[in-house]
């Protein structure tokens, strides 16, 4: 079976004199799961993330997004999304509309198409009255809302989240909450970095990184 | 058609193989008409019930092997030598239940007016005979097709009765059977020529005077083999489409070739194209969020402008050692004008790339450039393309107000854009190295503008060769001397251009090299984990 995404054993240091920060790592994450990882900050969530979608390369073990390496099939990183960082993640200068579709075209998705998917979900979010204001007028939950919605708008099955929920109100976290839901029910797969146990235990499983890097981190999903 | 009325049979009719011996003996394959001295013979072997007999007879004993001389539901093939070949044919009585006397009379072509691939004599072998209309018409060389108007000529209804010997020609007779008034057969001495199974028989619409369609034959599983390799082909497929497009005897196999090759031409042109359209799309983004941000904010890319020119005016003129003053008043202002353009391509293509991504970093919108479908080289490319035809088009602008004001005679032709191309190949391939250096290590971000001072100067000096027969033996000023010449219209050796050619590629490549390496650094470091 291929899973969308899957890590079997993979290992990561960044400097030669300092601990792994990821060591002999495996997951699999399953069509139709959503699943949280926890843990103190420098634990690895984030580098992990990066390790899924190909930015960075394993020391060791292999990264298979739908039973292909990320970073050397392109057609694989198109269905994947990931969202690192929601307050940097669009220009500044240009409007969330113009955004959505400028990285959708840097991704080699339809322009139109993401448009429609972007005001659509802007409209979910109930943001669609600034989709034409510059981005850096906006507030910071605000931004994090766009860049969800740019990123997803690109209609990818694969969404990779580092701190999703950063900066978002409540009533923001119910949406978003929502539209995850709905992504896991057509199918797709979530995994996300989050220090919110709320939300992600409404949402599937949680693991928990220890930090640790002597002891094997294993996650099996 | 041709006819022959026999009365009486020979005292000792020959035998089949006798027959097709003296077939091969006395008849000219080159001349169907030769056949009809034959007819006495056939229609000697006419008078022999056995041979049918013989037929049924074999057919019912090796029913297992599926060993029968009857190949159709018609015909019984008694036996064939070289080109030549005897049969009987059965001309059944329709029957009276509709649908099957479609079928039948379809099968047997009764009422359908058409020709043949090959010509034959045909004697009565049993029965009243059938009746035919007869025409003829004309093939020629050139292609006959379903459609096509035919000149025809009524050479009235026979009878293939008892002591009627006819002779068919290919591709020239046209009949139709009425059926018989009782079970019929008829014996045929056939003269097959080794391409007629690759022509085609027609069947013909006898009052338009056109060919209504081709009769079902080889043809069509010819036709339907080749409309496979629309879906399924390699090269030696194309070549093979090729070779039968150029020989084959058929017009219609020829057509179906020559379209399955068109098909796949248009579709590898579709493909091609379909793939291109990302890349086209996303070199469309970048140029419209270049066109919004200098729109919506130009005082930057105004400064911008006001530095390059001070720089430009500081270095490039200093550099090429040549006194202001002249080159304003009866000094050579070709230097000017095409050092002018060089730098603002140099610019575009070198600064824009390195200058966005450090922008990226600083602002966190790196990642889109890793995550795309896209390989980064071909993103950045785009980027480096976007920056330099804004430049090119501010700097066309300029030139022109320049050309004027100076006097100088440019010239803007085919040279000009390829020496324009090359610099863009050569500069971009060093803004793409660059970026790479810069996606390494975020401090060499500093590094860009050095370069760019480092290609002034080198711009300065092949600039200044332009006029002299002195070929500079660097990748950059190669191509900018091929500019500069060009623009003026100086004649250029064709060797010249090679080179600069070569030495655009070669940067180019080497550059796409150092950019791929440092990205797979960058993964392996974390470059694009901290920053």
């Amino acid at each position: 079976m291929t899973h969308p995404l899957q890590l079997s054993g993979v290992g990561k240091t960044f400097a030669r004199r300092e601990p792994g920060v990821v060591e002999n790592a495996t997951l699999a994450l399953a069509a139709g799961a959503c699943t949280a990882m926890m843990g103190e900050n420098g634990s690895g969530k984030t580098t992990l993330l990066r390790l899924a979608c190909g930015l960075v390369s394993p020391d060791s073990g292999t990264v298979r997004v739908f039973g292909r390496d990320p970073v050397l099939d392109g057609a694989v990183r198109g269905r994947l999304a990931a969202v690192f960082d929601g307050a940097r993640a669009l220009h500044g200068r240009l409007t969330p509309a113009e955004n959505a579709v400028y990285f959708a075209r840097v991704k080699g998705c339809n322009g139109g198409a993401a448009l429609h998917r972007f005001g659509a979900l802007a409209r979910r979010f109930q943001i669609g009255r600034f989709e034409h204001v510059p981005v850096r007028r906006l507030s910071r939950g605000t931004q994090q809302k766009f860049a969800l919605a740019a990123a997803l708008a690109t209609g990818a099955e694969l969404w990779l989240f580092d701190e999703p929920t950063l900066g978002m109100d409540a009533a923001g976290l119910e949406i978003f909450h929502d539209i995850v839901r709905s992504h896991l029910a057509a199918g797709g797969a979530v995994l996300m970095a989050t220090h919110d146990e709320v939300f992600a235990r409404r949402l599937g499983g949680i693991v928990r990184l220890t930090g640790a890097p002597q002891a094997a981190l294993r996650l099996q999903l | 058609m041709r006819k022959q009325l026999l009365t009486c049979r020979p005292a000792h009719p020959i035998g089949v193989e006798e027959l097709l011996a003296l077939a091969e003996r006395e008849v000219d394959p080159r001349e169907p008409a030769a056949l009809l001295a034959l007819a006495e013979p056939l229609y000697g072997l006419a008078g022999d019930p056995a041979l049918m007999q013989t037929c049924i007879n074999h057919s019912l004993a090796h029913w297992r092997q599926g060993s029968s001389h009857f190949y159709s539901s018609q015909s019984c093939h008694i036996a064939s030598r070289g080109v030549f070949a005897i049969r009987i044919n059965l001309w059944p009585l329709l029957p009276a239940d509709p649908r099957r006397r479609a079928i039948l009379a379809d099968v047997l072509s009764y009422f359908d007016y058409h020709d043949h691939n090959f010509s034959f004599i045909t004697a009565n072998y049993f029965g009243p005979g059938y009746a035919t209309e007869m025409y003829s018409y004309q093939r020629g060389d050139t292609a006959v097709y379903p459609g096509k108007a035919v000149d025809l000529v009524y050479h009235g209804r026979h009878t293939l009765d008892a002591n009627t010997v006819l002779l068919y020609e290919q591709y020239r007779d046209i009949h139709m059977q009425l059926p018989p008034a009782r079970l019929s057969a008829s014996l045929n001495l056939m003269m097959t020529p080794p391409d007629a199974g690759l022509t085609d028989q027609f069947y013909f619409d006898i009052k338009a005077g056109r060919v209504r369609d081709y009769v079902a034959s080889a043809s069509h599983k010819r036709v339907n083999a080749l409309g496979f390799a629309r879906h399924f082909h390699d090269g030696q497929t194309l070549a093979l489409l090729q070779e039968i497009l150029e020989t084959h005897p058929c017009s219609r196999t020829r057509v179906e070739a020559a379209r399955v090759l068109v098909d796949g031409v248009v579709g590898a042109v579709r493909s091609c194209a379909m793939s291109m359209l990302p890349v086209a799309w996303l070199l469309i983004a970048e140029v419209r969020k270049n066109l919004l941000l200098a729109v919506r904010y130009p005082l930057q890319p105004l400064c911008g402008i006001a530095v390059l020119l001070g720089i430009f005016a500081a270095v490039a003129l200093g550099a090429a050692r040549m006194p202001s003053l002249a080159l304003f008043e009866g000094g050579d202002n070709r230097v000017l004008v095409a050092s002018f353009v060089c730098w603002m391509v140099a610019i575009g293509a070198i600064g824009h790339v390195p200058g966005e991504l450090e922008d990226d970093i600083k602002a966190g919108l790196l990642e889109p450039v890793f995550l795309s479908r896209h390989p980064v080289g071909v993103v950045l490319l785009a980027r480096a393309m976007a920056g330099s035809a804004l430049g090119v088009l501010f700097c066309f602008g300029m030139l022109a107000g320049l050309a004027a004001w100076s006097g100088a005679g440019v010239r803007l032709g085919w040279s000009a854009v390829l020496a324009l191309v090359l610099l863009e190949l050569a500069l971009g391939g060093i803004g793409l190295a660059t970026a790479g250096i810069v996606i390494l290590c975020k401090r060499a971000a500093g590094f860009a503008p050095l370069v760019q001072l480092g290609l002034a100067v080198l711009i300065a000096r092949g600039v200044s060769t332009v006029t002299s027969d002195t070929m500079l033996h660097f990748p950059i000023a190669s191509a900018i001397e091929v500019f500069g010449r060009a623009l003026f219209g100086t004649p250029l050796p064709a060797m010249a251009t090679v080179a600069a050619t070569a030495w655009a590629l070669a940067t180019l490549g080497a550059s796409w090299l150092a950019l791929a390496l440092c990205v797979r650094q960058a993964r392996r470091s974390g470059s694009l984990a901290h920053y």
